[in-house]
């Protein structure tokens, strides 16, 4: 299970790829969508869990602008992982495309509970388990 | 003597004025004590330090004089009057002073007439008419005083009855007069020591207020060399200080540095030690006047060190003026709005003190010359630094921290609120509509940028909190620590989850006043939600040495309900109890009120109780029984106002009764909208994959959640599981109805089989179907396990649909065969 995490705060950065250490998966970071963006085109991603609020391009403009890119990265799922809570931030992940939110403080069990929900929505019954 | 010298100073303006005259009479003492002179002298000894027995000793030479036949009966009889007459004034007592003077004078002007005691008695009555406001009267009593002295030649006396005429001046705010007289006293007497202070340092008070800054520095200069000779550091630290800010004043910010360094040098021990935090204010401003703000917040951090903002003295009011806008500009708003609120908590004390006459000699005090005349510079500027402190008020808009500032903006509304209708009194309608206009334009402002600061501290918050959280989460699911540190763990993500829990409370608040609480109504067990509640809640009580009791009747087993926000309600509740509990008991109660159509949840306890007149506030947001409570119980005050808004959300209402200290019951009412049970169902074997309530086991968290992700869509509900004891409690409390068993989870080895075997065993038995996932290349023997009882076993790696497909095919084969069997039993 490979995971890019895009997110300018190192600290976030560093919760979360223990996090998925400890689920066994493996993180890429990228400190801004700008990496984010170039990350998703020249590596093989199975989940991108993206910031909202970043310096340069916001999280959700990268989601836009990945959905406007060739398979599969137009199709990867996105996890938004915000701290954002104002009332009209799902409506705006909907809006672009993102698979699912979850909000900071990030829980281990949330996490994954939404990777494994993302996977299987987008991925459907290709998933091998083993 | 130094130190009665001292305190004579502080007091030498106004009624205090009176004293020198009474200080330096002990000369004149004859070498034969008698009873009365005795009790004479002792009168003055004590009117400084305790007027009471001024008061005592003064009677007590009274009635002695009064049992003399000589000739000098009325002039004693005058004399003990005389004191008895002053120590009144030290005790405010003015009526009764004004009486004893005027009899005393009557005995004077007949016996002694144009005698330094008839002097003397002149300006004591004459400080009464200045202390009851009527100028006049004392403004002729001290005339004919000076006129007396002026005739019997005692210059000192003449001196001090001038001083009391320029008092009178500068309490008028005319400073040119005040001026006028101060410079005359100077010339006729400045010989002791004590009186060159007092007479250099009301001089440069005057100058400075003319601002005539180099005139004042020199007399302060001249002050200073007299507080040397009375070798008080303590007189010299304070004049020091004034220098130095007349320094400021002047812009000579070097000297002014190096003045307060000579003060502050002053202050590292003895008596000038306690002015020492002023110092530190005197080089806030000098630092701050440099435009070094920096510097100027660390000398005020300084000079309030340690201090209670509830409690600085009146002193400090400019340094607190000063505190909010040096931090202010900083940005560091939360001591901004500290130091803002000690300054008006100070200014109103400085309206106070010139309404409380008593207090003139307090206000007199701290600025030695006539404090009384920036009081009622003061009230007379308090509307623009009203209109000032608002303006301030609403530049406060991002915020630092969140209890804190949120709590203080409130209490500035209130404030402001307060300041409003002062104002109203004091100004013309037309006038206070308009203040109230910018008033309630502030108040917007305030509440706006409350809500601002609300949300955008929750994201501030809430990312420090993911690193605590996620961290401590991590230490914790990891297993790679000790015991202990193990425990230091789980500590911290308690405590960060308490903090989660506390912002999350704020963001509802502020949710809930501009009317965005989100409600979902769904088919909800009552029965599932109290139990929860009460197992949880039970073990924290329990710690706590309390009981707690469970009374459930009988109730709908299904409601339209927003399950998360009632257990939200009951755990706010069940936390309150807790808290403000002590000893005894807390009960949750829940009864179906069928006539009435609701459901009542209660929750009791025995503790300290919620007086009658607080009850309707509690509710209110922040809000908790007097300060004092909050002391000893902690929190925000947020929890019952967010169940009030939740219950009414909810179509309901919350109840309460209690008395202090017999307890409180909260009682929650909420409409039954009774739904079709599926409780019942539960009791037999689901027909299809969709009606069944799946369990997984899978140790590995990530393949968990991606099978738990695979699986949700098809089946009724879901539940996760790391090992074969939680799977075995699940069955017996029957919460699900087939399981997913990953073989390798429940048995990593060859030598832990039993135990997969016991628990295939055990779900068989519960008639709970089993899907076993086995991996062959796992390390368990194939052949073994395949003789474990079990539904289905698929060999790893498998693809997501095919397990789909083999879940179903179950429920078919199921169905298929149940069919077929009660086909049989019709042939």
């Amino acid at each position: 299970m490979r995971v890019l995490y895009v997110e300018d705060n190192a600290m976030n950065r560093q919760v979360v790829k223990d996090m998925l250490d400890v689920a066994g998966a493996s993180m890429v970071e990228a400190t801004d969508a700008e990496a984010g963006l170039r990350a998703v085109q020249e590596q093989d991603f199975d989940v991108v869990l993206m910031d909202v609020r970043m310096p340069g391009m916001d999280g959700l403009t990268a989601v836009r602008e990945m959905r406007k890119m060739q398979a599969p990265v137009c199709d990867l799922p996105v996890i938004v992982v915000t701290a954002d809570t104002s009332p009209d931030l799902r409506e705006r992940c909907d809006a672009a495309q993102a698979n699912d939110v979850i909000m900071k403080p990030v829980a281990l069990e949330e996490l994954l509970a939404s990777m494994g929900r993302v996977l299987a929505n987008t991925k459907g019954t290709d998933i091998v388990l083993d | 003597m130094r130190v009665f010298l001292a305190s004579m100073l502080l007091f030498c303006g106004l009624a205090a004025a009176v004293t020198p005259v009474i200080a330096q009479e002990p000369a004149q003492q004859t070498p034969s004590v008698s009873a009365f002179d005795e009790a004479i002298e002792a009168a003055k000894t004590e009117m400084m330090a305790d007027p009471e027995k001024a008061l005592a000793h003064s009677e007590r030479a009274l009635k002695l004089a009064e049992q003399q036949s000589d000739q000098s009966k009325d002039q004693n009889r005058a004399t003990a009057l005389w004191l008895k007459a002053e120590a009144l004034i030290f005790l405010n007592r003015l009526d009764d002073a004004s009486g004893i003077a005027t009899e005393a004078l009557g005995i004077v002007e007949a016996a002694a007439p144009s005698t330094k005691l008839h002097g003397d008695l002149l300006r004591s009555r004459g400080a009464v008419s200045a202390m009851s406001g009527d100028v006049q009267s004392a403004m002729s009593d001290y005339q004919a005083a000076f006129e007396i002295f002026r005739e019997a030649g005692i210059t000192r006396s003449q001196a001090i009855a001038l001083q009391d005429l320029g008092q009178i001046y500068w309490e008028a705010g005319d400073y040119e007069r005040t001026l006028n007289y101060y410079e005359q006293a100077v010339e006729l007497y400045n010989d002791d020591p004590g009186f060159a202070l007092s007479n250099h340092n009301n001089l440069g008070e005057t100058y400075k207020m003319l601002e005539r800054f180099a005139d004042a520095e020199r007399e302060y200069g001249l002050a200073i060399e007299a507080a040397r000779e009375l070798e008080s550091p303590m007189l010299e630290t304070r004049i020091l200080s004034n220098l130095a800010l007349v320094q400021v004043e002047q812009s000579e910010l070097a000297k002014a540095s190096a003045t307060a360094d000579r003060a502050l040098a002053l202050t590292r021990n003895g008596e000038a030690a306690d002015w020492r935090n002023f110092v530190y204010g005197v080089q806030a401003r000098i630092a701050y006047e440099r435009g070094n703000r920096a510097r100027a917040a660390q000398f005020l951090d300084q000079a309030f060190a340690g201090a209670d903002f509830e409690t600085t003295d009146l002193v400090y009011r400019e340094f607190h003026e000063l505190g909010a806008q040096v931090f202010d500009e900083l940005g560091q708003q939360q001591k901004a709005l500290a130091h803002l609120r000690a300054f008006q908590r100070l200014d109103s004390q400085a309206r106070d003190l010139v309404a409380d006459a008593s207090s003139q000699l307090l206000a007199a005090e701290f600025d030695f010359a006539n404090q009384n005349l920036r009081i009622s510079q003061l009230k007379q500027g308090q509307l623009e630094r009203d209109i000032q402190i608002e303006r301030e008020r609403s530049e406060f808009r991002t915020m630092a921290f969140v209890g804190v500032a949120v709590a203080l903006m409130i209490v500035l509304a209130l404030t402001l609120g307060a300041l409003i209708s002062i104002r109203r009194s004091r100004n013309e309608v037309r006038e206070a509509n308009d203040e109230l206009t910018v008033v309630n334009a502030d108040l917007e402002h305030a509440l706006k940028a409350k809500t601002d600061f609300l949300a955008m501290t929750s994201h501030e918050i809430r990312t420090p909190l993911n690193g605590i959280l996620g961290t401590a989460q991590v230490l914790v699911a990891s297993q790679s620590i000790d015991e202990d540190n193990l425990k230091r763990a789980k500590l911290i993500q308690s405590a960060g989850q308490t903090m989660k829990a506390l912002v999350d409370d704020l963001l509802d608040v502020a949710k809930m006043e501009s009317g965005e609480v989100s409600v979902e109504l769904a088919p909800t067990s009552l029965n599932a939600i109290l139990r929860e509640a009460g197992s949880l809640w039970g073990d924290k009580l329990a710690e706590k040495g309390l009981d707690f009791f469970e009374d459930v009747g009988e109730l709908p087993a299904t409601v339209e309900t927003d399950g998360g926000r009632l257990r939200q309600i009951i755990f706010n509740l069940l936390s309150n109890a807790v808290k403000f509990t002590r000893e005894g008991s807390v009960t949750l109660r829940a009864f179906h009120k069928v006539e009435a159509g609701q459901i009542a949840i209660e929750i009791a306890d025995t503790g300290i109780g919620i007086p009658e007149d607080e009850q309707k506030q509690i509710f209110e947001a922040f809000h908790q029984v007097d300060n004092a409570t909050t002391r000893e119980f902690s929190g925000t005050g947020l929890g019952l106002s967010i169940c009030r808004n939740l219950a009414n959300a909810l179509g309901g209402t919350i109840e309460l009764s209690s008395a202090p200290g017999e307890g409180s019951i909260f009682r929650v009412l909420l409409p039954v909208i009774e739904v079709q049970s599926h409780v019942h169902e539960s009791l037999k074997t689901p027909e299809a994959l969709s009606d069944c309530r799946l369990g997984l086991i899978e140790a590995n968290p990530m393949k968990q959640a991606i099978l738990a992700g695979l699986v949700e869509p098809h089946a009724k509900s879901v539940s996760s599981m790391q090992n074969a004891d939680q799977c075995i409690s699940m069955i017996d409390n029957n919460q699900i109805d087939h399981v997913v068993v990953d073989a390798g989870s429940v048995a990593s080895t060859q030598d832990d089989l039993p135990a997969l075997r016991d628990l295939l065993a055990h779900a068989q038995q519960a008639k709970i179907s089993t899907t076993l996932l086995l991996s062959p290349t796992g390390g368990l023997a194939l052949d073994v396990v395949s003789q474990f009882q079990h539904s289905q076993l698929l060999l790893k790696p498998v693809a997501g649909d095919a397990l789909i497909a083999a879940l179903q095919e179950h429920y078919s084969t199921e169905k298929n065969m149940s069919g077929s069997n009660s086909l049989a039993s019709a042939a």
